[in-house]
């Protein structure tokens, strides 16, 4: 049986207003999976997401362990080495004046000498094939350069685990093409949230339907996306190219 | 989207943009520092400020008008700030004119600084100036994300323009302070969520 890496308990989550997003959450992750997460907007997908490397709390216990470590104030850092989280938009996630900088944010925190620091991070642009972009500015680059460059930021910190939030959103279909292929060529365990569920079907092992906070089912891509109720049941659709193929 | 950049004449190829970075920095600053102590009635060392500013800008190659509508933006605080002098001192005019000249040779100075240097580069070279991190930080999150909070306000305006059918009175006023508003509760958001991102990289605030 495959390794498991992320491990979550009983997890619930509300804002400080009282309103409940996550409910009894149990989930776990296997190493080397990708794992895709869909629901309805609003299903708490991002708030989940935001938990898988600590940067919020479920209320209460403690309940996510990330690699056999339980999160906590003193591994924080440790644990947000080995998960790396993409945001959705990349104009969150560049924040440095340029890609150089910005792509070596991350292990210059992690405190590696400058030497490690400027190879994982020309590492990390060649494998999103940007290396000749190191000295633009952020901001003049196109949607699916900043995409791929918020990919980079995270790889350059070599995480075990990559968590994606929406990475299509507002492609053009060439920059989409381009970015499923690159997640293609990424062999580590993948957590990717989102609605473009022809993105989720070509890319995902296994797919959690998230709905009101709670776990609606949890299974195998075909399985769950082919099932029509079920997706009508959660505001969500089954993907055209399954319906085509079922069809002939 | 289409921005004036800050440092859109950073990369000219001229002697100015040549010259080392350390070297623009500290030569402004000691020069700022000079013509503030510099007395205006010494007329002699104000046109040798002079000659020596505009020569630099005929060499930056950045255009004229550039400079002229810089100027303008800035000027108004400062002839704001200096205006009460004249009335409360007898040789009031004198100051006044004083600040504005000296302004105008500190601020055209800074003008070529900015503009001939790239601002990465200005950056990296104040940090070898051991000036604090947390203002660098500030200075770069400005640089990236003025042209996003431009572009915000640049649609919110077109939608505004758009649904009030080019009416200007009492009532858009009204709203463009509406919009004014939710800008900023919409930047207050960005900043939370640039602080997560940072986090999720390995970022604490006291190291």
């Amino acid at each position: 049986m495959k390794q498991r890496v992320i491990r979550i308990e009983d997890l619930s989550y509300a804002y400080p207003d009282g309103n409940k997003v996550l409910e009894g959450i149990n989930l776990d992750v296997f190493q080397g999976e990708t794992l895709g997460v869909i629901g309805p907007n609003g299903a708490g997908k991002t708030t989940l997401l935001l938990h898988f490397n600590g940067l919020l709390n479920g209320n209460g216990i403690m309940s996510v362990m990330v690699s056999g470590l339980k999160i906590n104030k003193q591994n924080l850092r440790e644990v947000r080495k080995k998960v790396g989280f993409v945001f959705q938009d990349p104009q969150d996630q560049l924040f440095m004046p340029t890609v150089y900088e910005d792509v070596s944010f991350g292990p210059t925190n992690l405190g590696w000498d400058k030497d490690k620091v400027r190879q994982y991070t020309q590492q990390a642009l060649e494998e999103v094939t940007l290396s000749d972009k190191a000295d633009h500015l952020s901001h003049h680059l196109s949607l699916g350069e900043k995409k791929r460059v918020s990919i980079a930021t995270v790889l350059s910190m070599k995480p075990e685990i990559l968590i994606l939030d929406e990475p299509s959103a507002n492609l053009d279909p060439a920059a989409r093409r381009h970015l499923i292929d690159l997640l293609k060529t990424l062999s580590i365990t993948k957590v990717i949230a989102g609605h473009d569920l022809e993105l989720i079907l070509e890319l995902c092992d296994r797919v959690v339907v998230l709905d009101k906070g709670r776990i609606a089912a949890d299974g195998d891509t075909r399985d769950i996306l082919n099932n029509p109720l079920l997706m009508q049941q959660h505001s969500l659709e089954t993907p055209l190219s399954l319906k085509l193929s079922s069809r002939k | 989207m289409h921005h004036s950049f800050s440092d859109q004449f950073a990369n000219l190829d001229s002697s100015l943009s040549r010259l080392s970075v350390k070297f623009k920095i500290v030569f402004c600053s000691v020069f700022a520092i000079l013509i503030v102590l510099t007395p205006i009635r010494i007329k002699f060392a104000f046109l040798l400020y002079s000659i020596l500013v505009i020569w630099s800008m005929f060499i930056s190659r950045i255009p004229w008008l550039f400079f002229f509508k810089r100027l303008l933006t800035i000027l108004p605080f400062v002839a704001l700030v200096a205006v009460s002098v004249p009335f409360i001192q007898d040789d009031g005019w004198i100051i006044f004119f004083s600040c504005l000249i000296k302004a105008i040779l500190i601020i055209l100075s800074f003008i070529l600084l900015v503009q001939t240097t790239r601002f990465n580069r200005l950056l990296n070279e104040l940090r070898n100036l051991k000036v604090p991190g947390l203002i660098i930080m500030l200075l770069s999150f400005m640089y990236r994300y003025l042209f996003v909070v431009e572009d915000e306000i640049l649609r919110r305006k077109r939608a505004l323009d758009l649904r009030s059918a080019g009416r200007r009175d009492f009532r858009t006023i009204k709203s463009t302070a509406n919009m004014l508003g939710s800008l900023f509760i919409h930047t207050y958001e960005r900043a939370e969520r640039i602080y997560l991102a940072m986090c999720a990289r390995g970022y604490k605030s006291n190291g």
